[in-house]
């Protein structure tokens, strides 16, 4: 157990080598520079900003010289927002982000547990029917449809939550749900099906002829099995969750890292765009890695090796 | 050959129309009647996606304007259909890419097997775990917003899933007589390879594909709808969504229609890919 994580975290170099030379040079290559918006700036004054940040030398040194500060993390200066360094910038905008993403989980979780289990045990009744279309449904409504949808409701029409904003526990709950809302159709989904998929097991029958009620065979011995699927969606939910947050985050002016990004590709920010890239790679990465060790205690056949 | 290959073709839609499911055979329906009508209703009526009437301004639904007017008094009506009909080549194309990308990668790592499957799976896994969403609107923002480089874009994503599921069919489909008998026959690998596994895969290739299409219409109305999608005057229902959202307090019908065709048409795609996917579990089971 021990070598296999010491082997995937030793993995996480390359992968991050690789994410960041890709997004360097794609970055760099492309037409376009970030000060190109800044129009008649003399020629001294365009010189000297490219010597601050180091623009003028051949692009490989820059390159090294980047990879070099990436490891005593520390991704430069902002190319639009002198005053901060991206570090200081990610560290202030990321548990915003990371909040938000934590929310819309628990959030998918609960409603998608909740759903998914009750629909297995009233299975093939109406309550079944009902939530099982709902889940189909609710796969097909993004957040970028359901977060406007919810604001017209909530906050335009009956003016009970805020429209917008990041500071009062009000305000975090529409975008929570936004984000959660097709996972937890996914998840109602996987739940429904894996605990279905359980109760035909031989250890159910045991548990069942053995006298335990219906409840205490579902909740106790029935979820631990149907766990292992979700878990296994956890990963990809995860990364889905993060992107995802790049259009909530605009809908609800949240001031999180994802609205940044977007904002940062538009102003050619490099430097900031390479850090958010890094740590949401990192952030996957880690979240996967997690995904693996709970799926291994989950199902002990699982090997390491 | 191509007669041959049509009448291969005819049979396979034989095959699985009869076996889709009630619920797959609507979807069908309902998708077909919705992708045709984008493309013939335009052509009679008098108004373009584009046209505008700035008097008019934006209006509620009525006889003349089915969905209602934008702010620049385009016909919604219009628009929706034109929206659907640019998600749906979008849709489409990606796809393709995804599709040529996927098979042929996951057939030669299934096929050749050994130590390069290992490490052709090994490198699928790796790009899993990439953030790919961000490059593409890295992509988007930094060479142009160019309507090729959407598909490509998309299409480079989406083929993961893809590649992987090729693969494990490729690998039980060369255990097979016929393969075997190919190889006897001394016939070269890449032959073995196109003309013989690949024709096979065609039946998952079928379900996948109509899995991927709504991810892709997805990510396209994702792209979209930060500014990175497709571009004016050029629509998708992406954009449709956007610009509905921007003014949904005073004129709501301009997110109601585009956001609602948007939910149905992706629903219809996943019941039909749903339905296909229920074919093939019960022949395997």
């Amino acid at each position: 157990m021990r070598r296999y994580l010491l082997r995937k975290t030793l993995l996480f170099i390359p992968i991050l080598l690789a994410i960041i030379t890709l997004t360097f040079f794609l970055v760099r290559l492309a037409p376009g520079g970030p000060f190109d918006r800044d129009k008649n700036v003399p020629e001294e004054v365009q010189r000297s900003l490219e010597k601050y940040y180091h623009l003028d030398e051949p692009l490989i040194k820059q390159y090294f010289r980047y990879l070099y500060g990436v490891i005593h993390f520390d991704f430069g200066p902002s190319f639009r927002k002198p005053s901060y360094t991206i570090r200081e910038w990610i560290l202030m905008r990321l548990p915003i982000s990371i909040e938000l993403g934590v929310y819309s989980l628990i959030f998918a979780l609960f409603v998608g547990c909740l759903c998914g289990i009750v629909s297995a045990f009233y299975q093939n009744t109406w309550v079944d029917t009902f939530l099982t279309h709902f889940a189909v449904l609710g796969i097909c409504i993004p957040a970028f449809v359901i977060g406007p949808v919810l604001v017209f409701i909530f906050a335009l029409n009956w003016e009970i939550l805020p429209v917008a904003g990041w500071d009062f526990p009000q305000q975090k709950i529409l975008p929570s749900i936004s984000l959660g809302f097709v996972y937890s159709a996914y998840i109602t989904r996987i739940m429904r099906s894996g605990i279905i998929e359980v109760m035909k097991k031989d250890y159910i029958r045991t548990a069942i002829s053995k006298g335990a009620s219906g409840k205490r065979v579902l909740l106790i011995h029935a979820l631990k099995g149907a766990l292992q699927p979700l878990v296994t969606f956890l990963g990809p939910a995860t990364a889905g969750l993060l992107t995802g947050s790049f259009v909530v985050e605009t809908i609800f002016q949240i001031p999180g890292l994802g609205r940044e990004f977007v904002e940062a590709t538009f102003n050619r920010d490099y430097t900031m765009i390479i850090g958010i890239v890094f740590v949401y790679a990192l952030l996957i990465l880690i979240f996967n890695l997690i995904v693996d060790i709970i799926q291994g205690y989950l199902d002990p056949r699982i090997s390491y090796e | 050959m191509k007669i041959n290959e049509i009448g291969k073709y005819k049979s396979l839609i034989k095959k699985i129309t009869p076996e889709l499911n009630k619920k797959g055979k609507w979807a069908l329906l309902l998708l077909l009647t919705i992708i045709l009508s984008s493309f013939i209703v335009p052509t009679f009526l008098n108004i373009t996606y584009d046209e505008q009437n700035l008097e008019l301004g934006a209006v509620k639904p009525s006889y003349e304007h089915w969905f209602g007017t934008d702010l620049l008094g385009r016909d919604l009506f219009v628009r929706t259909l034109y929206g659907i009909k640019i998600s749906f080549w979008v849709g489409l194309c990606a796809t393709v890419v995804a599709l040529l990308i996927g098979v042929t990668y996951g057939s030669i790592s299934g096929y050749i097997g050994g130590w390069v499957d290992t490490w052709m799976m090994y490198f699928v896994d790796i790009l899993y775990t990439m953030p790919f969403t961000m490059f593409v609107i890295i992509l988007m923002t930094f060479f142009g917003r160019n309507f090729y480089l959407l598909f490509i874009a998309i299409g480079a994503v989406e083929w993961l899933t893809m590649a992987r599921i090729v693969r494990g069919k490729v690998l039980s489909i060369k255990q097979q007589e016929f393969v075997y008998s190919a190889k006897a026959l001394g016939f070269s690998t890449p032959r073995i390879l196109f003309k013989h596994v690949i024709p096979n895969l065609l039946n998952i290739v079928i379900v996948y594909t109509t899995l991927t299409i709504p991810q892709v219409i997805l990510l396209e109305a994702f792209l979209s709808f930060l500014g990175l999608g497709v571009q004016p005057p050029m629509c998708s229902l992406g954009v449709l969504i956007r610009e509905g959202v921007e003014v949904m307090e005073e004129y709501p019908w301009l997110l109601l229609f585009p956001g609602c065709f948007f939910v149905f048409i992706l629903l219809l795609l996943n019941l039909l890919g749903d339905s296909l996917q229920d074919i093939r579990n019960e022949k395997i089971g």
